[in-house]
């Protein structure tokens, strides 16, 4: 996968003295900023694994850091959660409990039944976790975080060590359980005079949900990955 | 920042609303009130630069770029992906809103704004933009915003608000006073463009008449609607239901619920309904 290097610096809120000072663009506006002064910003990791650090972790280093950063918030291995407003349940678990599944009456989101690529772990927990402090671990905790999360789902063994080699062909169970957008979805008849009401028989509710429908170009279209045991 | 109010800006109207305003809940009727279920929203006038203006600047390839990824600098540097087709044509880079700039809580310096689709893509505090031929896959576009459907698989990046409106008088908190006149009043809006018509019924949805729209409606805003009544004193439920230039109209619950189930979370543009009782409380119920 080949990642466009060209970023718009114009929109960073600090400025660098690393930046070049040369202009481009229709109005001049714009600078070229350097590989370097690039590198710390630049911490998007996609699907295939593009931009993994260097660095490794396993179950065991994961699970030592998990009890004491995560566990307050996000359960005991990772099977609980606290709620965060009085409207809503528990936040989601991280981990698949026995019978989580998605659907049925009460379906249940974890990392195990729902996430779809396993990179976006390790994305998402050097962003955002812990919450009170992100950003504040080294890359090999985070890898080591990845390992326990993957580990405790069921998802890899606990041996396994995780590093950029090998995080991306890690095959999630839900890699294909996302659709694009199929709206519309509800027949558009708009009825003036005695018109039936949803609970009557007469309604014609009517299922519509057109494939062809102009929202596809909203789509997050799935890369090819080449998964472990493929 | 210096350099990006020197670009040549625009000033337009839309609204934000986050795709969990007025959540899908099984419980009916719902026990929230207008703020409760409709509180996650807003509209207002954005000053900015088309985002299609930063990312020319940038030289940006169009033959290649799929997707403009835009990160926040909140703690958790949320990330979206934006498809190149909206990112080269209404996006925004927004650093005014209502005629001052930014407040810190709407995302200062910069906010992004993706016209009519939902509030977490409008990226606040906005600190980077990388133009990608595949998408980030970003947490916030698949553990969350994403609508679970009833078979198990789940919509991802439904990014358009539906159409949608609500009467905002009478509602719950109000006692009409007395028989008599009044003048109902709502909000309508569209992710898809203008609102085109927007109809009330007085009578629990048995009968509807057109509502008039206070102002010619823009794309993806807010247009306010008046509808004159005449209350008998008898207990009555009024219902607003819009439609769009896209020719869409508003749907009740039970059209969306049957096709989507109960888990979908997010995305509900149902027709609202609010209950009129003979002391003139009301209360929310659904139709």
């Amino acid at each position: 996968m080949y990642v466009f290097k060209r970023i718009v610096t114009m929109t960073l809120m600090c400025s660098f003295s690393l930046w070049a000072s040369q202009s481009v663009g229709k109005y001049q506006l714009a600078e070229k900023i350097s590989d370097e002064a690039l590198q710390s910003w630049n911490i998007s990791v996609f699907p295939d694994g593009k931009n993994l650090p260097e660095g490794k972790g396993d179950y065991h280093s994961g699970k030592k850091l998990y009890e004491n950063l995560c566990v307050a918030c996000h359960g005991e291995n990772g099977k609980g959660g606290i709620k965060l407003d009085p409207y809503r349940g528990a936040i989601d678990t991280l981990v698949k409990r026995k019978g989580d599944k998605l659907t049925g009456e009460k379906p249940k989101k974890s990392i195990g039944t729902y996430w779809q690529y396993a990179p976006l772990l390790f994305d998402y927990i050097r962003r955002a976790m812990p919450y009170q402090a992100p950003k504040s671990l080294s890359n090999d905790e985070v890898y080591a975080l990845t390992a326990y999360l993957l580990a405790e789902n069921g998802i890899i063994s606990k041996k396994t060590v995780i590093s950029k080699e090998n995080l991306a062909k890690v095959k999630m169970p839900n890699v294909n359980g996302f659709i694009c957008d199929n709206r519309v979805d509800t027949k558009s008849v708009p009825c003036m005079k005695n018109c039936p009401l949803p609970d009557e028989k007469s309604f014609n509710e009517g299922v519509l949900a057109d494939e062809t429908d102009h929202l596809k170009s909203d789509c997050l279209v799935q890369p090819n990955i080449k998964f472990s045991g493929e | 920042m210096e350099k990006i109010k020197r670009f040549p800006s625009i000033e337009k109207t839309y609204f934000v609303e986050c795709s969990g305003n007025t959540g899908i809940s099984k419980k009916s009727p719902p026990t929230k009130n207008l703020d409760d279920l409709y509180g996650l929203m807003s509209c207002a006038n954005w000053v900015g630069v088309k985002l299609s203006v930063l990312l020319e600047e940038a030289g940006i390839d169009l033959d290649k770029a799929r997707y403009v990824i835009a990160e926040g600098a909140d703690g958790a540097t949320m990330a979206r992906s934006v498809p190149i087709s909206r990112a080269m044509d209404d996006c925004m880079v927004a650093y005014m809103q209502n005629g001052e700039a930014l407040r810190p809580e709407q995302g200062y310096p910069l906010k992004l704004i993706v016209p009519g689709c939902e509030g977490n893509i409008n990226i606040k505090w906005l600190r980077r933009l990388e133009v990608t031929d595949t998408p980030l896959f970003a947490r916030d576009e698949v553990s969350k915003y994403t609508d679970l459907l009833g078979n198990g698989k789940a919509r991802q990046a439904t990014l358009v608000m539906d159409v949608k409106s609500v009467v905002t008088f009478p509602t719950t908190g109000v006692k009409l006073p007395e028989k008599g006149f009044y003048e109902i009043r709502g909000l309508a809006w569209s992710g898809r463009g203008k609102i085109k018509a927007v109809d009330v019924s007085v009578d629990g949805g048995r009968n509807w008449k057109r509502a008039t729209l206070s102002t010619d409606p823009l794309s993806k805003a807010f247009v306010a609607f008046t509808f004159p009544w005449h209350w008998d004193g008898s207990q009555t439920v009024i219902l607003s239901r819009a439609t769009d230039e896209a020719g869409l109209v508003q749907p009740y619950f039970k059209q969306i619920t049957d096709v989507r189930g109960f888990h979908s979370e997010s995305h509900n543009n149902a027709i609202q309904a609010w209950q009129i009782n003979t002391k003139g409380e009301v209360s929310n119920v659904r139709v």
